[in-house]
């Protein structure tokens, strides 16, 4: 009788184990880091990830200041010579083309989101702007072309260098990571750049019809873009001084 | 014996994958240990009870102290940044191997060696 309830016993706990390794096996299977990861590493990742963060941020503020201070101290500098405050004002001119400062005028505010999921296309998961990203490759290309001067899509200027590519499962826009919904910001003739955007079989239709993408602009009489954050490094390309061979 | 331990772990893994249930996957480090501890007691019993010693409340206590010990430690370990769970899987690991041979050598004494 005591051997009886023995073998029921093993037998309950026997099915309780294979339960716990059923369970265990799919659980691992449906964590995309696999189940050998101890808590503690996974905290210190992301703990070194936090420190790293503030560090950038802490070193991104020291830069601005320095900036700013640089810029102080040319002010100061700057005497009643004619040629110097000339050549000052020359600078401010390449700074904002090269993107270096933050700028502000009118312009649109162009905002692109992805097709609500609807019970006849409920999509595949996949954001359809991120794997269509050439799309805002064009979208920058014709408001260039509508004579925008400054351009920036969620909070990256777009300069000379800057690049809009898929990497994985991000769009990156100046080395930066970016998501739906898209806000791309122009500065300029904010009528000819909307039309430009919207004529026939243009940009915004065909991202509208051919997509189904949501796109809307909207004019505005003071648009702020920000700055290019990143650093500007010329390793390759040199200057060629055409004028002193010429003289 | 040995057939109904097979038959209820067999049993258990179907109803788990049918079930299809999980838990999130920070305490995955947890169940796994004490599942070893678990695994460990089981074949624990499944020998003594082969050789004749069986008790239900020494299985029954040892089945749930082990498991909690084993998590407890791999807690601790965490905690204090020793991989303490080190310890579990090399005791437990070991003693399954030692409960799995003495299950072995005491199916052959009598099933093998006594037929000669």
């Amino acid at each position: 009788m005591k051997n009886k309830s023995g073998i029921i016993v093993i037998t309950v706990i026997a099915v309780f184990i294979g339960l716990a390794i059923s369970i265990q096996i799919s659980t691992t299977d449906s964590s995309e880091i696999g189940g050998l990861i101890p808590v503690a590493k996974a905290q210190g990742l992301e703990q070194e990830l936090r420190q790293l963060r503030a560090e950038k941020e802490a070193i991104m503020q020291e830069y601005l200041e320095l900036e700013s201070r640089l810029k102080e101290i040319e002010e100061k500098n700057l005497s009643d010579d004619a040629f110097l405050q000339e050549a000052t004002r020359e600078l401010e001119k390449y700074r904002m083309s090269t993107g270096v400062v933050d700028v502000k005028g009118p312009g649109i505010i162009v905002t692109v989101d992805d097709p609500l999921p609807t019970e006849d296309n409920p999509g595949d998961g996949y954001s359809t702007i991120m794997l269509r990203y050439d799309l805002l490759l064009l979208l920058v290309n014709k408001l260039k072309e509508a004579g925008a001067e400054a351009i920036s899509i969620n909070g990256q200027r777009i300069i000379s260098i800057s690049e809009i590519s898929l990497a994985g499962d991000n769009v990156n826009i100046n080395t930066v990571p970016t998501a739906p919904p898209y806000t791309i910001k122009a500065i300029g003739n904010s009528d000819t750049l909307s039309s430009t955007l919207s004529i026939r079989y243009g940009i915004v239709e065909t991202m509208r019809k051919n997509f189904g993408l949501i796109v809307e602009i909207v004019k505005q009489e003071e648009i702020e873009i920000p700055r290019y954050s990143g650093v500007i490094k010329f390793r390759y390309a040199k200057p060629i001084n055409n004028t002193a061979e010429e003289e | 014996m040995i057939i109904a331990t097979i038959v209820g772990l067999i049993a258990g893994v179907v109803l788990g994958f049918t079930l299809n249930i999980t838990y999130p996957s920070e305490y995955s480090f947890y169940i796994t240990m004490a599942l070893l501890a678990a695994i460990d007691s089981l074949l624990g019993a499944t020998r003594s009870y082969m050789e004749g010693k069986y008790n239900n409340a020494i299985f029954l206590s040892g089945f749930f102290t082990n498991a909690i010990l084993a998590a407890v430690l791999v807690y601790l370990g965490d905690r204090l940044g020793i991989p303490l769970y080190y310890a579990t899987i090399l005791v437990f690991g070991g003693r399954l191997f030692q409960n799995l041979a003495m299950i072995r050598r005491i199916i052959i004494d009598k099933y093998f060696l006594k037929k000669e």
